[in-house]
């Protein structure tokens, strides 16, 4: 005996947080328009049999979308026990025009006043027992956010399923409507259920062209048509629209009371005044995002992300930077002495390297004994050449003056002696993650390979990308703020003027908007657009807006070429913008893809302060389910590489690699085959290589990859951690070519997934990871070609292709936009034969 | 001995990554926080 | 009449006719545009407006302002 009871009512109007609460189903609210495209089933909370599908938020039943189409077949063709109607107190009239369609479905329908509480504190009121009353349906108010009248709701609507009464029409049209819908309700055949005629019977009248795909048999009533026609000297889809509002009009009358107050522009209307300016829009939104990505990227994120890589997952850190300060006073004390050491040993380098080699080995060593180190020492000293070496080094004095100081043997000796600060005996010390699973394997007497594995790879690995977590939340929490305040559907508005001059419409915005988190809704959010080159188009072009994955790859090439500059992080955002308008120019100018982009036209909802719940909620979902990816994908990618990369022809021989045998490894192996398809773009060691192609995966695997390539190789004296030793591979420009093709080419596997399932088509889902792959390869290309002109690196073959290919672009941009000929011709002469 | 107490573990955990990611991609997981089932199309 | 997308912000009319496709009209009716209703225009950026149609706010294109008559 399991009962339906469907949720309907408008976008926005609450129904997804209702259906949360009753269900209990941990869902996220957002604020635009469109927000639920699926269907959504749940149970009710305390009722077994009840289960609640929660509907698309539609407008009407009229279907000019496919949510509304959804909705309609749904109810139509399920036939669910009840409705539950949601209604937004605050705009009712439009709201209402929904509840009179439902109610000619002929299921019983329990209305539920929304935002009663907004409704209270702007003086509004309106009188449900009127309301129900001249409606003839049972409505009760309730605070969906707030959840009061919720459970009263539901029981109600589980009431009137149980009962399954037949449903009285309370209301009526003009009585010659009445008329015209009685005699089609006549010529309905018994294919239809009775209660559900008048349905049909107005949908006929209104002309609406997809009832037919409901009905067997489909009977003529042109004729009735035509009547109401004549008589009302209007279409009919008009004329039943114009007799609903004015029904509705009459119920307002009586069953409300507006308060003065709400005239003159709400709050909502002001700033949209504003941040909607013909002018100031663009610069607000760039000023927006800029300072978003500031603030999460370059300021809180480094300082985060720093404490992260270089603490946690590093050698360690100060609790709650007690000690810090001891600790940077001490080693400010010592840095003149270091600075000594380091200037001769340079120097004792290119005088006498072999002697220099063997003392550094020993002294470089951790685990050397200390007899071993003194000993070296007094080797080193007493050598000839050593002995007489002086040189000068500089030195930052106190003032920060720098001075020349003479170094020699002995004052090489003097600073030798002294104790370099462990900053683990200062104050609070945490050990690093690493050294801590380190002494552990070591006590637990570990092997050598395992615990390789482990901290080279696995730790290594996943470490790098854990590391971005806080500056992720960081990122997380303002984002879901804007969203949640209900920005983000201004931003589609704004974006849309400009959209239009490029063929694409506001709501191509949109996917792009919600891609920045992850590519994979980004996608799907493309099914709204009607227009199915419009849709395809967009589906091809949302991954190109950097999703969360990409963002670590953008920290981390930022860190490691630019010193965390705020422009990088921004300037990949204005990227993936550029690739998509300019791929939405170049294609619409092709014959796939031209024609006039659909209309736009969406609500607004108003704007409100979001409540802290939902924004850490969202935050959190969002943060938990990228350490999750942390530890199940990007985990098994790590020990797989690292098996690769430890494994290889070495000696003649296949068997585990010592550290400096990198280069003979497996993945080596594999990488120099794939390397030198990178070469023009001027990343083609196979390291780099190797990095993009695991982030076809998931993109956060590139810095994992990174992570162990780079902080693996034991060659670093001073134990640098992937940043420096990443920094000294490629030049910062071709680093910039990297950081632009892993941004534009085809996302990961998911992401891909989604793309195919949306574009339901093989072919077209080739021809998009094409497009995006080989633009990206393109763009990368151009960069790094030109952008060596400026650093004095020019490499003649590369640039003439790289100016050929700007140019080419450019035409493709630039060239006029021909709708076909053919058709406008026709059309002209028609007009002139008329 | 160490070394297989640690391997084991290690297993455990590379096993239990996968049977969590094929079990998502029987629900349809996606990347970014939820199923897609119950995915409202923003995620931002 | 003129159509929507010229009259300034702040100012409130009523909706004479709505022109455009089938398609097009019964969408922009289900949203609160209809002859002989009210329209206050919120804002207007070079023809896309944000207007007040039964107490919502409602954001349209150009090409749609164009079409509907006040």
């Amino acid at each position: 005996m399991s009962i339906k009871i469907a949720l309907a009512g408008n976008p926005n109007c609450g129904k997804t947080t209702l259906f949360n609460a009753l269900t209990g189903s941990n869902q996220f609210v957002g604020n635009w328009p469109g927000v639920t495209v699926e269907k959504k089933e749940g149970k009710l909370k305390g009722h077994s049999d009840v289960t609640i599908m929660d509907l698309p938020g539609i407008y009407s039943l009229s279907p000019y979308t496919l949510e509304e189409v959804v909705a309609r077949n749904y109810l139509v063709g399920e036939r669910p026990d009840a409705i539950l109607n949601i209604v937004d107190g605050t705009n009712i009239e439009r709201n209402l025009y929904l509840s009179t369609q439902l109610m000619e479905l002929g299921i019983p329908v329990i209305m539920a006043v929304n935002m009663m509480d907004i409704l209270e504190k702007n003086g509004d009121k309106i009188h449900l027992d009127k309301l129900s009353e001249k409606l003839g349906c049972p409505v009760v108010a309730i605070s969906a956010l707030k959840g009061t009248g919720i459970k009263e709701a539901a029981d109600k609507a589980v009431d009137l399923a149980k009962k399954a009464a037949t449903v009285t029409i309370a209301h009526s049209f003009a009585d010659s409507v009445e008329a015209v819908i009685s005699a089609v309700e006549a010529k309905i055949g018994s294919d239809v259920a009775d209660e559900q005629k008048r349905f049909f019977a107005i949908k006929l009248i209104e002309k609406d062209d997809k009832i037919k795909d409901m009905m067997k048999s489909v009977p003529d009533v042109s004729a009735e048509v035509q009547k109401l026609e004549d008589e009302f000297d209007d279409d009919t889809e008009s004329i039943i629209t114009n007799e609903r509002y004015q029904y509705i009009s009459s119920i307002i009358h009586d069953c409300c009371t507006k308060s003065k107050k709400s005239e003159g522009g709400s709050v909502s209307d002001k700033i949209d005044k504003v941040v909607t300016n013909r002018w100031a829009a663009l610069p607000i939104f760039a000023a927006v995002m800029f300072l978003v990505y500031y603030i999460s990227v370059t300021t809180v994120g480094s300082w985060a992300t720093d404490w992260a890589n270089d603490g946690v997952f590093g050698d360690g850190w100060h609790l709650f930077g007690i000690g810090t300060s001891a600790y940077n006073d001490a080693a400010d004390e010592y840095a003149p002495y270091d600075a000594e050491i380091k200037g001769f040993l340079e120097a004792a380098e290119e005088k006498a390297p072999d002697v220099t080699k063997e003392f550094t080995e020993v002294y470089d060593d951790e685990d050397a004994q200390e007899a071993d180190v003194d000993a070296a020492i007094k080797a080193f000293t007493s050598n000839s050449a050593i002995k007489s070496l002086t040189t000068e080094v500089n030195i930052a004095g106190e003032d920060e003056d720098e001075e020349l100081v003479n170094v020699n043997v002995a004052t090489f000796e003097t600073a030798l002696e002294q104790e370099e600060p462990d900053p683990a005996d200062y104050g609070v010390w945490v050990p690093g993650i690493p050294v801590l699973i380190g002494n552990g394997l070591d006590a637990i007497g570990c092997a050598d390979w395992l615990s390789g594995l482990i901290l080279d790879g696995i730790v290594a690995g996943v470490g790098a990308v854990l590391g971005f977590v806080p500056q992720m939340l960081v990122l997380f929490i303002f984002l879901a703020f804007l969203e949640s305040c209900g920005y983000m559907a201004r931003v589609a508005f704004i974006m849309d003027r400009i959209f239009r001059k490029f063929g694409l419409s506001g709501k191509s915005f949109i996917p792009m908007l919600i891609g920045s988190g992850c590519g994979v809704p980004g996608v799907m959010a493309s099914r709204t657009i009607e227009n199915d080159r419009d849709r395809k188009m967009t589906i091809m072009t949302t991954t190109f807006i950097p999703c969360g994955a990409k963002l670590p790859i953008i920290a981390l090439i930022a860190g490691a070429f630019f010193d965390n500059a705020g422009w990088v992080a921004w300037s990949a955002y204005f990227v993936g913008i550029a690739a998509i308008i300019c791929s939405g120019i170049i294609l619409k100018k092709t014959k796939m893809f031209a024609g006039e982009p659909a209309p736009f036209v969406m609500e607004l909802p108003a704007y409100h302060m979001p409540t802290v719940e939902n924004v850490l909620r969202s935050m959190w979902e969002r943060g938990w389910s990228f350490i999750k990816k942390a530890g199940t994908i990007i985990l098994l990618s790590t020990i797989v590489l690292w098996f690769l990369m430890n494994f290889g022809w070495a000696d003649g021989s296949f068997g585990m690699l010592e550290a400096e045998q990198l280069d003979s490894s497996i993945l080596a192996a594999i990488g120099s085959v794939i390397a030198p398809i990178f070469a023009p773009l001027g990343w083609g060691n196979w390291k780099m290589a190797v990095a993009a192609i695991t982030g076809l995966i998931a993109k956060e695997n590139v810095v994992a990859t990174f992570g162990i390539l780079f902080g693996f190789a034991e060659v670093a004296e001073d134990g640098a951690e992937i940043w420096g030793q990443l920094g000294a591979s490629i030049v910062p420009i071709a680093a910039y070519g990297f950081l632009v093709f892993n941004l534009l080419c085809a996302p990961c596997f998911a992401a891909m997934g989604a793309i195919k399932r949306e574009m339901n088509n093989t072919k077209w889902f080739w021809f998009a990871i094409g497009y995006q792959t080989v633009l990206a390869y393109i763009v990368a290309f151009c960069i790094y070609q030109i952008g060596s002109v400026f650093t004095g690196n020019i490499h003649v073959v590369g640039l003439i292709i790289a100016l050929l290919f700007v140019a080419g672009f450019i035409y493709l941009l630039v060239r006029p936009y021909k709708e076909s000929d053919t058709l406008k011709v026709d059309m002209k002469k028609k007009a002139f034969a008329k | 001995m160490g070394t297989v107490i640690v391997g084991i573990i290690v297993l455990a955990i590379a096993g239990g990554a996968a049977y969590s990611l094929h079990r998502d991609k029987k629900n349809g997981k996606s990347q970014c926080g939820g199923d897609c089932s119950r995915c409202g199309g923003h995620c931002h | 009449m003129m159509p929507l997308s010229m009259v300034k912000a702040g100012e409130t009319n009523i909706i004479r006719k709505i022109g455009g496709k089938e398609e097009v009209r019964k969408f922009l009716e289900n949203l609160g545009f209809v002859t002989g209703g009210e329209v206050t225009v919120v804002s207007e950026i070079n023809g896309n407006m944000i207007v007040n149609v039964k107490d919502s706010r409602v954001a349209i294109g150009k090409d749609m302002a164009n079409k509907i008559m006040v």
